[in-house]
This record gives C-alpha cells, sequence and structure tokens, in this order.
C-alpha cells in the first residue's frame, strides 16, 4: 500500500513517516461487482483512492437513466472533500466489478488532526491546492457566462447515450438543433 | 527589525477574528510577526486580476472592493472585504494569479501574509499554521461550493430565461454541478438511456420528421419535434418560447 499511494499525487510530497501515518488510517475495502461504496445525497465521511477495478461514478437522473460522470480506475482520488465538511454526497459510487479500494474516513483523520500530526495537515493542504484549482475553473465557467450569456456547455448525441462536450461556449441552440437535426 | 508593539497590536487585532477564537494568544502572536503593514488611500490597488500574487491579506479597517473584469472592459463589484474579513487565500495556497482585482474603498489597513513565510512556518511544523491551513481548506471548500451553486442556479435561469429543454438539461446542469465538485472531466461523463427508450433518441428520422412538420415556425419549434423523449423526458413541448435563431439560420 506504502508503495502504491507514494505514486498517487496527493501524497507525493509526504515523507515515508507522514505516509506511514496515512497507510496506518486507510482501510482496504474489496468490492464486488456492483457494490456501492457510497451513496448520493448521504453525508460524505470518507476519500477513496481506486486501487484495482474501475469505480462508476454515477447521478441519478429520473426514469431510470443515469449519468455516469466517470469511471475511475488504479491511482484516482475522489470524496476527498468529505474529509473537510459534512456535506451530502453529489453522486454514488459503483463498483463495476471485483476490485480493491483504499478508504480515508474522517473520524480516523480527525484523530490524527487532533494529534497535530503533520501528515493530516499536509493532506489537508494538497485538497486546498485541488480546491483552489476547482475554485478557479468554476469561476471561469461563471464569468465565462456573465460574459456571454449565450455560453453554455452542450451536450452531444451519439448513438444512444449523450457526451458532455467540455465545450462550453457553444449556443444552446445547437443543442436543440442536435436533437431534432442530424445536419445541424 | 520588527517591532515588538506593533506585533502586539496586530496579535490583538487578530483576536477579535471570530475564526481565531480557539487560537492559543501565543500562536496569534507567531502569526502577527509574519504579518505586513499595509495601507491604503482610497481608490488605489491592492492586487490585480491575472497578476502575480502569492500572499492574501486580512483587513484591520476600512474597506475593499473585490472586482472582476467583464467582456467589455467593466469591472463589476462581487464583494466588500471589511474589518475581520480574509481574501486572497487561494493565490497563497496555489501562488497563482489573482483571480479578481481590489480596490480600496477609503482608507484601509490590511495585514498581508506571503506565501514563503506561511509556507515555512507550515514545513517547520507549527501548529497555528496547520490550523490556519484547516481554516483556509474550509473556507475554500465552502466557496467552490458556493461557486458551484451560483453556476448552477445561472445555468438554471439562463435555461428558463431562453429555453424550454426539461428534465434533461436539469440533469445536465447537477451534472454540471458534480463536475465541479469532484473534479472530473466533462469529457468523460455519459447520458445512459434506458434500455427500451434508446430507439426514440436515436430515432433520426423521426428528428427530421420533427423538423418538417408544419408547427408554428419558432426555432424550437423547427429544432425539435414536440413531444420527442429521450428517457422518460419530454424534449420540447409545443409551447416553447424561444425565438432564437439556431445555427442553421446563421449564414
Amino acid at each position: 500500500m506504502h508503495e502504491f499511494l507514494a505514486r498517487v499525487d496527493v501524497f507525493s510530497n509526504f515523507n515515508e513517516s507522514e505516509l506511514n501515518t496515512i497507510v496506518r488510517i486507510t482501510n482496504r475495502r474489496l468490492v464486488k461487482a456492483n457494490e456501492i461504496l457510497c451513496q448520493e445525497g448521504e453525508t460524505g465521511d470518507s476519500m477513496f483512492i481506486v486501487r484495482d477495478g474501475v469505480i462508476r461514478v454515477m447521478r441519478k437522473a429520473e426514469a431510470g437513466s443515469d449519468l455516469i460522470l466517470a469511471r475511475l480506475s488504479s491511482g484516482n482520488v475522489i470524496g476527498e472533500m468529505s474529509l473537510v465538511d459534512e456535506e451530502p454526497r453529489s453522486a454514488s459510487l459503483i463498483a463495476e466489478g471485483e476490485g480493491l479500494v483504499y478508504e480515508i474516513r474522517r473520524a480516523a483523520f480527525e484523530d490524527l488532526k487532533d494529534a497535530m500530526d503533520p501528515a493530516a495537515y499536509k493532506l489537508l493542504r494538497e485538497i486546498s491546492r485541488t480546491t483552489c484549482r476547482r475554485i478557479r475553473n468554476v469561476n471561469q465557467q461563471v464569468y465565462a457566462y456573465i460574459k456571454n450569456p449565450d455560453s453554455l456547455f452542450v451536450p452531444e448525441v451519439e448513438n444512444s447515450t449523450i457526451k458532455m462536450s467540455d465545450n462550453i461556449k457553444q449556443r444552446i441552440n445547437r443543442f436543440l438543433s442536435l436533437f431534432g437535426r442530424s445536419e445541424a | 527589525m520588527v517591532n515588538e508593539d506593533t506585533v502586539r497590536r496586530h496579535r490583538d487585532f487578530l483576536k477579535t477574528f471570530a475564526a481565531f477564537k480557539d487560537f492559543h494568544p501565543n500562536e496569534l502572536l507567531l502569526l502577527a510577526r509574519q504579518l505586513k503593514e499595509k495601507r491604503y488611500e482610497k481608490g488605489e490597488v491592492v492586487c490585480s486580476e491575472r497578476e502575480p500574487g502569492d500572499s492574501c491579506f486580512f483587513v484591520v479597517f476600512g474597506r475593499i472592493g473585490v472586482y472582476k473584469e467583464l467582456l467589455d472592459g467593466r469591472n463589476e463589484l462581487l464583494a466588500h472585504m471589511k474589518s475581520g474579513n480574509v481574501f486572497g487565500q487561494i493565490s497563497l495556497i496555489d501562488g497563482q494569479p489573482r483571480s479578481a482585482t481590489c480596490i480600496s474603498a477609503e482608507r484601509s489597513l490590511l495585514l498581508e501574509l506571503s506565501k514563503e513565510s506561511f509556507d515555512r512556518l507550515f514545513d517547520a511544523g507549527e501548529s497555528f499554521a496547520f490550523r490556519l491551513q484547516e481554516l483556509f481548506s474550509k473556507a475554500m471548500v465552502r466557496q467552490l461550493r458556493e461557486a458551484d451553486d451560483k453556476l448552477s442556479s445561472m445555468v438554471k435561469k439562463a435555461r428558463t430565461m431562453e429555453i424550454d429543454l426539461n428534465e434533461v438539461f436539469l440533469d445536465m446542469v447537477g451534472a454540471l454541478k458534480s463536475v465541479e465538485e469532484l473534479s472530473i472531466n466533462l469529457d468523460d461523463v455519459t447520458y445512459e438511456i434506458a434500455e427500451g427508450q434508446k430507439r426514440d433518441l436515436s430515432a433520426k428520422a423521426k428528428c427530421e420528421e420533427g423538423y418538417s412538420s408544419k408547427r408554428k415556425d419558432t426555432a424550437v419549434n423547427r429544432a425539435v419535434k414536440p413531444g420527442l423523449r429521450v428517457g422518460e423526458y419530454s424534449v420540447g413541448k409545443s409551447e416553447l418560447i424561444s425565438d432564437k435563431p439556431t445555427l442553421k439560420d446563421k449564414p
């Protein structure tokens, strides 16, 4: 586990003893196909690091349809904001097949923090760097929108799935035309 | 040389911050020792959007306007920072350029904490630096969630103003929110249509039929066959309101 975690981005600045501390508070979770790691809407209380297998990030749409937000694989980290606050999960995590997931629970993390353990604060710092990047991203989108109210992200239809495009600049009318005609 | 009286004065000011109520006076003294006093007159620029920045500011007194530049060059006022507020933490943490311009709205006194000082104390394992990091982390997560909500509500608002695309679009908005919260690449997002409903979406012919139907000649009706269903969502209603040109109308 030690060697694996050392290669995961958030822990890349950790020294040996800090890594050992993280290993100590990390649980191994063997998952079976379709096992639910956490549910959308529940209060999040752990962060996950995928070791083996594929974890789906899903969000409920209506009438039996689901939004698959991502398929996470080895080395991907998710749910880290749950170590900082106690908000509901905005998506569910479901194992696609058998796999191994590392889990750091908030309770264990807080014990570390209370002990003023540097590893806990270093992790906090890495999380806040990620948060910074996302704040910048989302703000950019907010202002792209203020600057040009027509700019919105546009999904593209591909066979039976709708693929989200990262292009938020396209006209929403394109969305409409994609539904209405093939040669927009 | 740092004047100890000044440091104590700064420390006493920090004590009044709600965020610092659990800090030991000695921790605040250590923090105060790292702070640089900065005075601004009305109209003076504290920091500029897109310029390098790697510090945060504690407002002792005065008022600082936070502005974001719009496309036409106008600056939109986002907020005012007042006594007891902290701003600029994002650049303190990631060292990236400022995301807003801050201008003093009146005579103001700020205390500046540089990334260098902060990192040094953090790496030395100073407890107050840890606790400060925690405060910043919490504030940032909150800020991210707020920014997310703002974006979602704007997109939703845009949706009701311009078109009526029903639940599919709302789901997309929800997805966008998750995308930000979970740091997911938008390219990876897939919308899975439940079995048995796929034909409705992939029915190209149906769509074109929709296009050519003799509905009222609005953009939406030209574009969407009323009642076309995606999953269980009804995409398009006969009473759709927008009359924006579609891409096809453009030269």
